[in-house]
């Protein structure tokens, strides 16, 4: 039963993955814009830069996976009829997902890969580490709203619009790759309403590098968003008998 | 795997537009055959798929496909069942190898068991010599073929095809229809759905003509063959003044006049004042149009 499971997920991640083997040069780009963002940050902020820059890179990748990759891999999968084929065999949602979330998972291993001897050599790894544990929930709720995208955006060919809007406008608008003490105090409070800012905020705030805000708040503001995407996804996945 | 495969009995699915996709389908597919759901486009049958493959919810009706009802036993349903959706593209950066191993894996399969059964199919649809090139590289029949070896592989008990020979050439059609036909020998069922008549009578066991989202007729060629009295068809291009027949359909400038037997067909032939005369024998598109009641139709032509 286990096995069979496994090797369920399996299959999807290994259909899923075959795009990033033959385009190879996604990674490239994206390992090129996280030493890009180290550099650009170090330039500016020195040490506290990096550290800055350890919280935002994990942050907003794991955004960007959640809800771009992912919402656009079944948007594709709903367009090429992949989907349906997909639905009428044991597979569950939940394997379908996990399959599709670990395939993505190659693009968060080559950033990490990129940015892991950079927090070494600069002390970041109490950051890292954080990152890592928050974007978990971060991670979680993404790919909840990824597919409350793909499946809501009835033009499966739009869904990329909608979700490359979300990811790039919540990864550099609000205060991920910066700290949110930067911004005027009624304005702190307002962007812990954006769930990356929050998950940055909580990552700041437990590995060491200042508070804005009570630490409830972004707590609060990550369990809202995790309880709320679940509910709506739970609600608009339809695997099948729609 | 005995008796039927599929028992639905009115089925039927209103869309939240409030259209009906299919309004009172009933068909019987067995175990060992092809069972064809004949129609023109819209005529519910790919809706019908949907409902005995677990995509859509009934609205009305019951069906049990391979023992299940698809209300209550959907999720069991799909351990027995494989499909090949209507203008279904496979990604293309998957090589022919990697769709099939890929589907069956994420079906449960071993590696090893998956690979078998990928060579097999992918032989049998002459796909083995382009195995490892991209799906963007392929023909678009050769991407369709590729679909059908996926579900084919999973050796389903029960099997639906919507439209699988749409877009394929000769050569492409007659291959996936060769390997369909060894598919229902093991014992299987295979549901397709075409709009093609002449491929319904060349594959199907049985034939069920969905009309305006209703069964209007099913059962074998050769009993819907028996549906009309008729046996042989004389198409007339050109006046049809003076034509002497029983039943007759207009087709803009040409006018098929039908005999029940060949010494009537003549007869008919002979009495066309002007024009061309070709003589040939039914076939389930008169079948078609005599169920459901489409053509302009008369009688001795006049």
């Amino acid at each position: 039963m286990v096995r069979e499971g496994l090797r369920r997920v399996w299959g999807m991640t290994y259909l899923a993955s075959r795009w990033i083997v033959r385009q190879p040069i996604w990674l490239v780009q994206s390992v090129a814009v996280t030493i890009g963002f180290f550099a650009l940050l170090y330039v500016w902020g020195g040490r506290a830069g990096v550290s800055n820059f350890v919280v935002g890179a994990v942050i907003a990748g794991m955004w960007g996976i959640g809800i771009n990759l992912v919402g656009q891999d079944i948007g594709w999968y709903r367009l090429m009829k992949l989907y349906d084929m997909f639905v009428a065999t044991e597979l569950t949602p939940v394997h379908f997902i996990l399959g599709v979330f670990l395939s993505s998972m190659v693009f968060e291993a080559s950033t990490l890969a990129a940015y892991l001897p950079i927090a070494i050599a600069f002390g970041a790894v109490r950051q890292l580490i954080t990152a890592l544990a928050v974007g978990v929930a971060e991670l979680t709720l993404a790919i909840f709203l990824g597919l409350v995208v793909a499946m809501r955006v009835s033009a499966a060919t739009n869904v990329s619009s909608v979700t490359n809007t979300l990811t790039n406008i919540l990864q550099v608008l609000p205060p991920v790759f910066y700290p949110a003490y930067l911004l005027p105090t009624p304005l702190r409070y307002a962007v812990m309403g954006l769930p990356t800012a929050a998950a940055a905020e909580l990552v700041r705030q437990l590995s060491g590098l200042g508070a804005s805000v009570p630490t409830i708040v972004p707590i609060a503001s990550l369990c809202v968003w995790v309880v709320g995407a679940f509910l709506a996804a739970n609600r608009v996945v339809k695997w099948g008998m729609a | 795997m005995r008796g039927h495969a599929i028992e639905a009995e009115g089925l039927g699915k209103r869309y939240p537009n409030g259209v009906w996709g299919a309004r009172n389908v009933s068909l019987r597919a067995r175990y060992g055959e092809v069972t064809v759901l004949l129609g023109p486009n819209g005529a519910g049958k790919t809706t019908t798929v949907g409902m005995l493959t677990t995509l859509l919810k009934p609205t009305k009706g019951k069906a049990r496909v391979a023992g299940y009802d698809v209300l209550r036993d959907y999720v069991k349903i799909r351990k027995h069942i494989a499909l090949c959706p209507q203008d279904i593209s496979i990604d293309a950066n998957w090589t022919p190898l990697e769709a099939v191993v890929g589907y069956l894996m994420l079906r449960g399969f071993s590696r090893g068991d998956a690979v078998k059964e990928a060579k097999y199919w992918l032989e049998v649809l002459d796909l083995w010599s382009v195995r490892r090139r991209l799906a963007r590289a392929l023909s678009g029949g050769q991407r369709k073929r590729v679909a059908v070896a996926m579900v084919l592989a999973s050796n389903a008990p029960v099997l639906f095809l919507d439209e699988p020979s749409a877009g394929l050439d000769v050569e492409g059609r007659y291959k996936v229809w060769r390997a369909l036909r060894d598919f229902v020998r093991g014992g299987r069922c295979v549901v397709m759905t075409t709009h093609d008549m002449r491929e319904a009578q060349l594959i199907a066991d049985q034939v069920v003509m969905i009309h305006k989202g209703v069964t209007a007729a099913a059962g074998s060629p050769e009993e819907l063959m028996r549906v009309i009295p008729y046996r042989f068809k004389v198409i007339v291009k050109g006046s049809a003044d003076g034509l002497m027949a029983e039943r007759v359909v207009r087709l803009g400038d040409r006018v098929v006049a039908y005999a029940r037997s060949r010494d009537e067909a003549l007869n008919i032939a002979s009495s066309v004042v002007a024009g061309s005369v070709a003589i040939d024998e039914v076939d389930l598109e008169d079948v078609y149009l005599e169920v459901v009641g489409s053509g302009e139709v008369g009688g001795h032509g006049a």
